[in-house]
């Protein structure tokens, strides 16, 4: 009897603590100390090192059989599929659903707390990307999302309600934005695609209070700047910053991937390195200027974005303490750099790969010949969605193994000829030529495969029947939490690879997609873990 | 197991292998997996369709008009020959009103003729006549109980393919090759997304780890899970962790090769038949 009278005031309790917290807002403190709060999600990569890696193990390989689902959240509309990656804080849950709708629903239970749609045009465009979105950031009191048509919108975290929204970008160019923003101390940065439409990359910073732009930077120059003797006298598109970055706080760096130049199939008029596509910028977030460059594929004719997530990481390397990142870029390759001046330490394929030799002693492709599309296909290794594409990495510290979800697939690369006339921005017609054709399906398959960071050696791999569009997961629960393209959720010893437990959520290839990025999270103590599937966001625990 | 149906699965035999070629037609790559085929339309009519195929239409529907893996388009391999090429070049001017298929309106009356051309040139054209009796043929495919497996019209059994068209989208002569040697080429499917050209029909044998040991076409397979149907239509699920080994049989198809089991007249015959139905090409 006396448990029950309590019950009530613990609700209570519960809930003017949640409220109270919400109130409060996230602070830049606790992003930058994300790891010390492992029951929330705070951020896409769950830290600013982007690692996917939770310390929450109440999970773990000894119990992870009996994971069930606990609530299932169903989109109130169709739309194209789900890739998100969702936040966590505090108990409250903050969703994406396609195009660009913010709902923020309780952790716990699946509830809806509130909704916050967009008008977005029909005829939206996006060159080179689906209608979708990878998630929100959270600062303060606010929750940001970048719409598709090229908003950037501040959201109340509390009620939805719209504190602000900025217009980045125009839409009849192409540009779109999917990837989830980021939010640093006071300022929110975010990079629209539109590569395939021939629109011009570029990454902004917002006030985090009041969506003024306080820096744009151009991915890729104008006639007559820096950069522009790598174009080859053509017209300069492409290089799109679509997907997410990373964070070093000490170095003060933001670490961000471009897209491909475009036309992207036929490179024959923009000779040269086309810079800075298919590169990492490494850019000081006080003033947007690029402190330096990699670039992973100069003269890209594949689609081959660098745009991959970079996981940073320190470690010794020839006895000397060193601060690094690793990139498991969609060319095939696992590349080592220092983070701080951008020289390469070391790199490998991590795929099977058929267009390079290797990597020379400064990271450069040493390229085989006849590799690029010709008017005749080409037929190589990886197919034009890589050795991985913006599906994110994990990094587990414990074993020191950086988890990808591998592509093996090849495809046939053709080109056509350009047009006499200028490409029009704003089509897709500018891409020249098409990589889409691969030789899949008995022939290819996918992976989870987890590589040394240092040196990007495979420790272990974890079959799958084809090439999935689902990001790993670590936890230090020994565990690595991934799906594949039939849509099996599934947990693997992060030792070994070996299957622990599936669950198959229906979102398959067939049907439709299961396509985002797990995360965990835990309330009240309780740990669970969330996917999306086809038009659910589900949710396990014990 | 097997060998309980064994003369309806010997009647099959030439469906299968017929359909073995179907999303196998020759498409024009340079390096020597499929040979581009003789056109009546100029061979520079011919490069400029494929160069403005390429750059308008492999996106959606792949470089070998086999369908889009995405399953952003169909296979269109086929359509100039189902439609005419005036119907095509309609939908290619108009678009499809519901569907992903834009209106590419700024293509002229005689690029679109180009990109039809070089579309048929990605379907080989029948390089023998097709010389048989189909009447005769009928009975020869009556009298081999091949209904058992394949249904014509509604009528027939559904282990092996539908082959109420098959005359409209199989040459004769790959219909021939078919029931020579099943198995040889399997059919490929491009219509799972992402997934790409997975060879149907393909027989697998899987062994338990209790010692079962059963063949079956592949109906389904995932990461942990695999479908087999046996040669008497039965599905069989298994847990891959629950085999001891699961291996493909390559060549090998539930019906066996017609080879020395019908004269070379009765072979005519049976493949007029087939050819006629649905509409010759």
């Amino acid at each position: 009897m006396r448990a029950i009278k309590l019950l009530p005031m613990v609700f209570l309790f519960s809930l003017l603590w949640t409220l109270c917290c919400s109130a409060q807002g996230v602070s830049y403190q606790q992003l930058l100390q994300a790891d010390h709060e492992p029951q929330n999600w705070y951020m896409y990569g769950g830290d600013y090192q982007s690692w996917r890696f939770s310390r929450l193990k109440s999970i773990n390989r000894q119990n992870v059989a009996s994971l069930r689902p606990v609530w299932i959240y169903q989109r109130p509309q169709p739309g194209d599929m789900i890739e998100d990656s969702p936040v966590v804080v505090n108990g409250v849950m903050y969703i994406v659903e396609p195009p660009s709708t913010v709902t923020a629903l309780d952790a716990r239970t699946g509830l809806e707390l509130w909704s916050w749609t967009p008008v977005v045009p029909k005829d939206v465009k996006c060159g080179g990307c689906y209608r979708t979105n990878r998630g929100v950031a959270v600062l303060g009191d606010m929750v940001y999302v970048g719409t598709i048509d090229d908003h950037l919108v501040a959201l109340d975290a509390k009620s939805g309600a719209v504190r602000w929204n900025v217009h980045i970008a125009d839409n009849d160019e192409g540009y779109g934005i999917t990837s989830a923003p980021m939010a640093i101390d006071g300022k929110i940065i975010v990079g629209p695609g539109g590569g395939e439409d021939g629109t011009r990359g570029f990454l902004d910073a917002y006030d985090a209070k009041t969506g003024n732009r306080l820096w744009r930077l151009w991915t890729v120059p104008l006639p007559g700047e820096p950069g522009s003797e790598t174009w080859g006298g053509a017209q300069i598109m492409g290089g799109n910053a679509w997907n997410h970055g990373s964070y070093d706080p000490e170095l003060n760096l933001i670490y961000w991937g471009t897209g491909n130049p475009t036309p992207d199939f036929n490179g024959d008029a923009r000779k040269g390195d086309n810079l800075y596509t298919c590169s990492l910028l490494a850019v000081d977030p006080d003033t947007g200027k690029m402190r330096w460059y990699f670039q992973y594929s100069p003269h890209d004719t594949h689609d081959w974005d660098g745009t991959e997530v970079p996981v940073l990481f320190n470690a010794t390397v020839n006895g000397e303490p060193r601060k690094l990142l690793a990139v498991a870029d969609r060319d095939g390759f696992y590349y080592v750099i220092d983070r701080g001046t951008g020289v390469f330490v070391t790199g490998a394929p991590y795929i099977h790969q058929t267009y390079a030799k290797g990597l020379d002693s400064q990271g450069h492709l040493i390229l085989l010949p006849n590799t690029d599309p010709g008017f005749q296909p080409t037929f190589i290794y990886p197919s034009n969605n890589g050795g991985v594409d913006w599906t994110s990495p994990a990094y587990d510290p414990l074993s020191k193994l950086f988890i990808v979800s591998v592509r093996e697939m090849g495809a046939f690369y053709a080109k056509s000829k350009l047009p006499d006339a200028p490409l029009k921005v704003g089509t897709m017609l500018v891409m020249a030529g098409h990589g889409n054709s691969y030789l899949s399906g008995d022939d290819a398959y996918g992976a989870i495969r987890a590589l040394d960071v240092t040196t990007g050696r495979s420790v272990w791999q974890f079959r799958m029947q084809a090439p999935s569009w689902v990001a790993p997961l670590a936890t230090a629960g020994g565990l690595v939490f991934a799906a594949d393209d039939e849509g099996d959720f599934f947990a693997l010893n992060s030792d070994t690879g070996k299957p622990l437990w599936h669950f198959r959520m229906g979102g398959s290839s067939v049907t439709a997609d299961t396509r985002s990025s797990p995360i965990t999270y835990a309330v009240d103590g309780k740990q669970y873990l969330e996917i999306a599937s086809g038009d659910a966001f589900i949710v396990f625990g014990l | 197991m097997m060998m309980v149906r064994l003369s309806s699965v010997w009647v099959i035999c030439f469906i299968f292998a017929a359909f073995a070629l179907i999303d196998n037609p020759p498409a024009a790559f340079s390096d020597g997996r499929q040979q581009p085929q003789a056109t009546s339309t100029t061979p520079q009519g011919v490069e400029a369709g494929r160069d403005l195929y390429v750059a308008n239409c492999s996106g959606c529907h792949g470089a070998d008009a086999a369908g889009g893996v995405a399953g952003e388009g169909p296979n269109i391999q086929r359509l100039p020959t189902s439609l005419g090429d005036e119907a095509v070049s309609a939908i290619i001017k108009n678009g499809v009103a519901g569907t992903g298929m834009p209106a590419f309106s700024q293509l002229t009356d005689a690029q679109r003729a180009t990109i039809i051309a070089f579309i048929r040139t990605l379907v080989q054209p029948s390089s023998q006549a097709v010389k048989g009796n189909p009447a005769i043929g009928r009975n020869i495919y009556e009298e081999n109980r091949c209904a058992d497996c394949h249904i014509i019209d509604g009528k027939g059994g559904d282990l092996g393919p539908d082959l109420t068209n098959i005359g409209s989208t199989v040459q004769p002569d790959i219909l021939r090759e078919a029931l020579l040697n099943p198995g040889g080429d399997l059919p490929r499917s491009g219509a799972i997304r992402d997934r790409g050209k997975w060879k149907e029909y393909a027989v697998f044998r899987a062994v338990t780890k209790a010692g079962r040991n059963v063949e079956g076409i592949r109906i389904r397979e995932t990461t942990f899970s695999i479908v087999l149907e046996d040669a008497q239509g039965n599905f069989l699920v298994f847990a891959k962790s629950d085999l001891r080994t699961l291996d493909q049989i390559s060549g090998k198809s539930f019906m066996p090769s017609y080879r020395g089991n019908l004269s070379a007249g009765q072979l005519d015959d049976l493949v007029a038949y087939l050819a006629g139905l649905g509409g010759k090409q």
